[in-house]
């Protein structure tokens, strides 16, 4: 080797420069295929197209650049409208679908940018990370069938109106013919104002007396079309309004929700019970962060959420949530709800007036009359109409609060305490305003509504038991109740006796006529008559059983208690 | 002589800047060195053993060249770029998708680090494998052993700038340690970190690091580094292989402190 | 363009005996025409620095730029979601060259493997150098030295010893390198030969075999940290299991 080196002459320096410089080309032609691949973008392809169509329709086309919609106090830097050109200034051209307008909605999409609604990566330039099929992206767009669930990006208290009032709301808003003025969801003929999204726009409370100034006036349409409506009549119509948000399918999930009784055990924006996860978020989980191996099928948040309302203990094992045995529409319908749950972070100048109401106000994102209130807090565990629940999974049965022979023997007073207090260590959560966050009113409401399942007073004066002796009681419990309520009352599939709040809110009275009486429909039997074997047990027997269930709240039959 | 390049050369303005003639003599080779800033890195002359690829594998020279194409981008990236909380993940994001050729930016950024980390690592195993730590060398590997700690910190520094959640664990995980230093471990995390958590005053502090504070330990201990060996004879060659069939003797025959005796 | 040396000078290597001297080469002057350096020329051939050195440099660093970018046009720099102090992600793994450091906290409380351990590594470094008894003039071993041998197995043993005991852990990446080198350290003695190959082990130095322990576990720690580690710290096989990186 070295001998090559020491020859005088050119010493390999040709080499080295031939080196150098084909290096040099290469490492040139290698520098610039980056520019290359930034000027060969697909939002330069599009607009190629987009010009090419403008063109063939006699239009003027853009200068080729990145477009976006930039509204920095909301955060929202998106792009989309480079290649969504029909939605940019630009406006829309015919001939592709990527370059249509945007279809009417309550809100102009310049005002709010794109990804705040329908998700997806508004930095992005490029197709597969702009709609958020990226790595490391967690907010996905939503698919066009969920678009409504959009909305709650800031409309997160959408009020679910009374179902009563709203159905009649509705059926009057037809039979008054306020179709021949207005439109709303597509029906009507009119030329007066849309009220689709009446509810999200707002209305003037007066409306009624508005127009019938204007048919005072003598105007002659008016005077033809239109006339008084009744007070109840106008209530009615006035929900039916406030429910026209322009989301009609949101709505209608978030009713069934409200109706289903999810909120029983999930919080959402801290209103809720706590026996399941927070929902608050749910919309915007990721992907990423599910387990998928129970899951058929894509791995997307709605996929999930669709398989797990199928199937809850299969998508999550160890779930304690019930098969509801929702219909497949019912299904989609939750999994647009859970979608439309997105916790926003939106600044507090932008928050809508339903958020506004309920966040700042104290006002409820659901009508509070007894039937809505039950549907929202109590049908998930007690059944629509109160009927009581067993699910599948669970070794627990819900007791039927609709019974007519509890709420024969239950005081207004005893549920109220219920409602309020709950019964701790057991799934039933406390809903007093500390607690699950119930007023007063509420809960008042609630009960009337209670009621309302077996019409008929509950009855006055219950004879109490007096003078039993828990040491009779004992045998006689271990008996006839032990099997369904437990050794020491700590409840098995039958309520938890020992339970303290039930021994507080229980009066003698009552644990005596609901042992003579029993539930009709449940599993409690009525003891005061002889059946199937099992002898009546006459009062004397069950004053002794009186007591000896208060010695279970004493002696702590739930495990929580220490025993004295 | 053609006129043009003629034209070119022979005026006052083109001589100001290359004092020596056309290379083509070596007078001119040597001035092209001795009249250039070359000087302060090479000799006039080099022995052929040292510039034999397989003696050193250029992995300083490789190195230095990392750090330089390093500080290249940096800066191109420092012009994009805010260190604060929600601005740094969004400014990731720009580069990636409007600033023309940012990914590619980024990318050469980032990889020249992982390669300037490795490179330097595999220099000093080279050195120490040569022998060429010892005297008189000893306080140059030294100097070399800082640098590749800083090296480490420089790069460390930067994992946490693109605020992603590799960057920010990453960073959890590496200043946990530092908690670990007794006494005063957590005192020095918070100096760190410029908190007891990692947040906007941590991506601030780290960025100065990155940006200012290490670059410019790295550029002047790097240029003491590059002078040492410079006195010190160049790269290290052990004695007994002389090609020129030099005598074995001492070993510090190709040393400074011989050419200081002269 | 003048030439003052002629065409005799043309070639860019100074032959022994032309105006080259003993390395190093200290330009001082330049002297015109034929006059000789007045110094005793060097006896090994040397090269101009320019242009045989300085246009390597070029070449390396135009090499290693065609590289980068390249590598750069293939590969994306990784960029997650967002920073999330709430979300911590398992594995939570530092940048890959501390990666040996997070592997040795598997074995060792953060004091000894995140401060005590490396900055026993760092001082050994940089002391090194000065303890150095240059034992290449005076090889490690003899023709055979039972002593050395017991003295150099004595050592990993206490080592060894030290390293089991103070671990949570059997610390195989830093005991498996310990006896290799141990093993290899071993042979000349056990042979007593100083030719071929183990003569080259004979010849090394304490240090370097100190030296190469290092890297060993330095190289092993971090493979295994970057490779086989898995959820909470686990053991995984990257080819079974995936990389978690």
């Amino acid at each position: 080797m070295t001998q090559r080196w020491t020859q005088p002459g050119d010493l390999g320096v040709t080499r080295l420069l031939w080196t150098f410089a084909v290096l040099s080309l290469v490492f040139l032609g290698a520098l610039s295929i980056a520019p290359a691949k930034s000027y060969l973008s697909e939002w330069r392809e599009a607009q190629g197209r987009y010009n090419a169509l403008a063109a063939s329709s006699g239009r003027a086309g853009i200068e080729p650049a990145i477009q976006q919609v930039w509204k920095p106090r909301l955060g929202v830097v998106d792009r989309c409208t480079s290649c969504h050109l029909g939605m940019s200034a630009a406006g829309p051209a015919s001939g592709e679908a990527l370059f249509e307008a945007h279809p009417p909605v309550p809100h102009d999409p310049q005002d709010f940018g794109c990804t705040l609604c329908h998700g997806g990566q508004g930095r992005a330039t490029k197709r597969d990370a702009a709609h958020g099929l990226a790595k490391h992206w967690d907010e996905p767009l939503l698919e066009r069938r969920h678009f409504e669930a959009g909305c709650g990006a800031c409309h997160t208290h959408l009020r679910v109106p009374s179902r009563r009032l709203e159905a009649r709301g509705e059926d009057l808003f037809r039979r008054y013919d306020c179709v021949a003025c207005h439109r709303s969801e597509g029906v009507g003929r009119g030329s007066g104002p849309d009220l689709s999204s009446a509810g999200m726009r707002g209305f003037a409370a007066d409306w009624h007396a508005a127009h019938l100034t204007r048919r005072e006036l003598g105007e002659k349409e008016w005077v033809a079309s239109y006339g008084p409506i009744p007070p109840e009549d106008l209530a009615a119509i006035d929900e039916y309004l406030r429910s026209r948000v322009g989301a009609r399918r949101l709505m209608e999930a978030k009713a069934l929700a409200h109706r289903l009784g999810c909120r029983g055990c999930h919080k959402v924006n801290g209103v809720g019970g706590d026996d399941g996860p927070d929902l608050t978020r749910m919309g915007r989980r990721s992907a990423a962060d599910l387990e998928f191996s129970g899951v058929s099928g894509e791995r997307t948040l709605p996929n999930w959420l669709l398989q797990h309302f199928f199937d809850p203990g299969r998508v999550v094992p160890g779930s304690q949530m019930p098969d509801l045995g929702l219909s497949a529409a019912q299904a989609e319908l939750l999994t647009l709800y859970m979608l439309s749950l997105r916790a926003p972070e939106v600044p507090q100048a932008f928050w809508p007036d339903d958020r506004v109401r309920a966040l700042r106000l104290g006002q409820r994102e659901l009508a509070t009359d007894g039937e809505s209130l039950f549907g929202a807090f109590c049908a998930g565990c007690h059944g629509e109409r109160g009927e009581g629940r067993r699910y599948g999974t669970l070794n627990v049965a819900f007791p039927a609060i609709g019974n007519a022979d509890f709420l024969a023997v239950a005081s207004d007073d005893f549920l109220r305490k219920t409602i309020a207090r709950g019964r701790p260590g057991r799934r039933m959560p406390a809903w007093g305003l500390k607690d699950g966050g119930l007023t007063a009113r509420e809960i008042d409401a609630i009960v009337l509504y209670l009621r309302s399942l077996a019409p008929g007073t509950p009855i006055a004066d219950l004879p109490a038991p007096a003078g039993g002796s828990a040491e009779h009681g004992k045998p006689l419990f271990e008996r006839s109740c032990a099997g369904c309520h437990g050794q020491k009352g700590e409840g098995r599939e039958a309520p938890a006796l020992a339970n303290p709040e039930f021994q507080a809110a229980a009066t003698d009275a009552y644990i005596a006529a609901t042992v003579l009486r029993g539930r009709a429909g449940t599993s409690m039997r009525h003891f005061g008559k002889p059946m199937l074997g099992f002898a009546a047990l006459d009062p004397a027997e069950v004053a002794d059983i009186v007591a000896h269930v208060r010695t279970l709240g004493r002696s702590g039959g739930a495990e929580s208690t220490p025993k004295e | 002589m053609p006129r043009l390049p003629a034209a070119l050369t022979k005026n006052r303005v083109f001589r100001s800047v290359v004092r020596h003639g056309f290379p083509n003599s070596n007078r001119n080779r040597s001035l092209a060195v001795f009249t250039n800033f070359f000087l302060h890195i090479h000799p006039v002359k080099v022995r052929l053993r040292a510039i034999a690829f397989r003696r050193t594998f250029y992995l300083g020279g490789l190195s230095a060249a990392a750090f330089f194409i390093l500080t290249v981008t940096g800066i191109l990236l420092m012009f994009y770029y805010r260190p604060s909380v929600p601005e740094a993940y969004e400014d990731m994001k720009d580069l990636e998708f409007v600033v023309s050729a940012g990914v590619f930016l980024r990318n050469l950024h980032r990889w020249a680090a992982h390669t300037m980390v490795a490179l330097v690592f595999l220099h000093m195993v080279r050195v120490f494998f040569a022998g060429a730590y010892r005297p008189p060398r000893e306080f140059n590997w030294v100097i070399g052993v800082v640098l590749f700690l800083l090296t480490l910190l420089l790069s460390f520094t930067g994992y946490l700038l693109p605020w992603d959640q590799l960057a920010y664990w990453a960073i959890t995980v590496g200043t946990n340690m530092v908690k670990a230093v007794p006494s005063i471990g957590d005192d020095l995390r918070f100096l760190l970190l410029g908190g007891n958590a990692i947040g906007e005053a941590a991506l601030l502090r780290f960025y100065v690091l990155h940006c200012v504070v290490l670059p410019l330990a790295l550029i002047v201990l790097i240029a003491m580094h590059i002078w040492r060996v410079r006195k010190d004879g160049g790269v290290y060659l052990p004695p007994e292989e002389g090609a020129g069939g030099g005598e074995p003797g001492p070993e510090s025959g190709e040393e400074a402190g011989e050419v200081r005796r002269e | 363009m003048s030439d003052e040396n002629g065409s005799s000078s043309r070639s860019f290597i100074m032959v022994p005996g032309d105006d080259a001297r003993r390395e190093p080469v200290r330009l001082l002057v330049v002297q015109p025409g034929d006059m000789r350096p007045p110094v005793a020329a060097a006896n090994e051939p040397v090269v101009m620095t320019f242009p045989h050195l300085l246009l390597r440099e070029l070449i390396a660093l135009l090499a290693l730029s065609l590289f980068l970018v390249v590598v750069s046009l293939a590969f994306d720099a990784p960029l997650e979601e967002v920073a999330n102090p709430e979300k911590t992600p398992n594995p939570a793994k530092a940048p890959w060259y501390f990666l040996g450091l997070q592997e040795l906290l598997h074995y060792y409380p953060p004091l000894v493997a995140g401060v005590l351990l490396p900055g026993l590594v760092v001082l050994s470094l940089v002391v090194i150098p000065y303890f150095d008894l240059n034992l290449e003039r005076a090889p490690l071993w003899g023709r055979r030295s039972p002593g050395k041998l017991a003295a150099t197995w004595a050592a990993a043993a206490a080592l060894t010893a030290v390293f089991i005991f103070t671990a949570a852990h059997p610390v195989w990446p830093i005991l498996v390198p310990l006896w290799l080198v141990a093993c290899v350290v071993s042979v000349p003695g056990l042979l007593g030969t100083r030719s071929g190959p183990v003569g080259w082990i004979a010849r090394r130095s304490l240090a370097f075999w100190i030296f190469l322990w290092f890297l060993l576990v330095a190289v092993t720690l971090t493979a295994i940290g970057i490779f086989f580690r898995g959820p909470g710290w686990s053991f995984v096989l990257p080819w079974r299991d995936g990389l978690f990186y």
